[in-house]
């Protein structure tokens, strides 16, 4: 098996949590495109291309848990706004409180190779 | 900010977006682009050199990566739902069930949420009758025989011809139309439903 920041396993990894770290990052409030992968950008090794959030946030979107607002920009055209339905804020609770419970599962596992 | 290179850089990225999107349903693909050019003029800003425009698209990812993330992520959803299946089918190979079914598998069609206006138009007319309309071409051509062309040339009083086709086998050029003719009327029906399928909006969740 070969594991590699950007092998089969982190990918598998990261489709399955990136619509939650989206979710999560209109937690705070709405933000347009850019600014939002902009965001998960920065977070090291989050994202492979921008591009794939637009994908993305269209199915939230068709899922019901985000939802696209149109505003007018001090500077250029009007941007699309992206922000959290109740709905959304309800499946990022539960998700968080899953991939907790998930992380200190798998860390305690792999804690526990010198213990042995 | 709508300076030469640059410029010319980011059409050609959303041209190729463009392309790599065509066989999404086309609000879906307006939409993608959309959110595309607005990230792309926000991410260069006003007066960018050639090497930021590159440096940006490079970070936005290739086109065909976007485009497959958008098929990926419509087809993680649950499956077409009956009707859609239903329709597929009996636009197919309704045909032979008397012609009938392959009218039923119109309304169907037509009543289904899982197309767009222009898909259906092409599940439609491509061919109407579905593969049995291949069935019943050689049955048609034999019924009618030898038919005469009037062919009129020039002059006056004009020069009436009749040029006789006949079905039984008169030139190779008839048996190479008749043939073409016959490929076509089994292919595009079975490309149709392959395309009604791929196409086809899975139920919502």
């Amino acid at each position: 098996m070969v594991v590699e920041p950007r092998g089969p396993v982190f990918s598998q990894l990261r489709r399955g949590v990136l619509e939650y770290c989206v979710m999560a990052a209109l937690r705070a409030g709405e933000r347009y495109g850019y600014e939002l992968v902009s965001q998960l950008a920065a977070a090291d090794g989050l994202l492979t291309s921008e591009g794939t959030i637009y994908p993305l946030l269209g199915r939230l979107r068709k899922d019901g848990v985000v939802t696209t607002t149109w505003r007018e920009s001090a500077s250029g055209p009007p941007r699309r706004y992206y922000s959290l339905t109740p709905a959304g804020h309800a499946t990022l609770e539960r998700f968080s409180g899953e991939w907790m419970r998930f992380r200190d599962a798998v860390d305690a596992i792999l804690d526990t190779r010198g213990e042995g | 900010m709508r300076n030469g290179a640059p410029e010319k850089i980011v059409e050609d990225y959303l041209k190729r977006l463009g392309v790599a999107a065509r066989g999404l349903p086309r609000a879906e693909r307006r939409e993608l682009r959309a959110q595309i050019e607005e990230h792309v003029r926000l991410a260069i800003g006003e007066e960018p050199d050639e090497a930021e425009v590159r440096a940006a698209l490079e970070r936005l990812g290739d086109p065909d990566e976007i485009v497959a993330e958008q098929y990926g992520r419509r087809e993680a959803r649950r499956g077409i739902g009956g009707q859609a299946v239903g329709a597929i089918v009996l636009l197919l190979v309704g045909g032979f069930l008397a012609g009938l079914g392959w009218i039923v598998g119109v309304v169907m069609l037509w009543t289904s949420v899982a197309w767009t206006t222009r898909e259906k138009v092409i599940g439609t007319l491509l061919v109407p009758g579905g593969l049995a309309t291949a069935l019943y071409l050689p049955l048609v051509l034999g019924a009618e025989g030898c038919s005469g062309i009037v062919v009129r040339s020039g002059g006056r009083p004009a020069i009436t011809r009749v040029v006789n086709h006949c079905t039984g086998a008169t030139s190779t050029l008839d048996h190479v139309l008749v043939a073409g003719l016959f490929v076509f009327l089994v292919i595009a029906p079975i490309a149709t439903a392959v395309f009604l399928a791929r196409r086809a909006r899975p139920l919502p969740a």
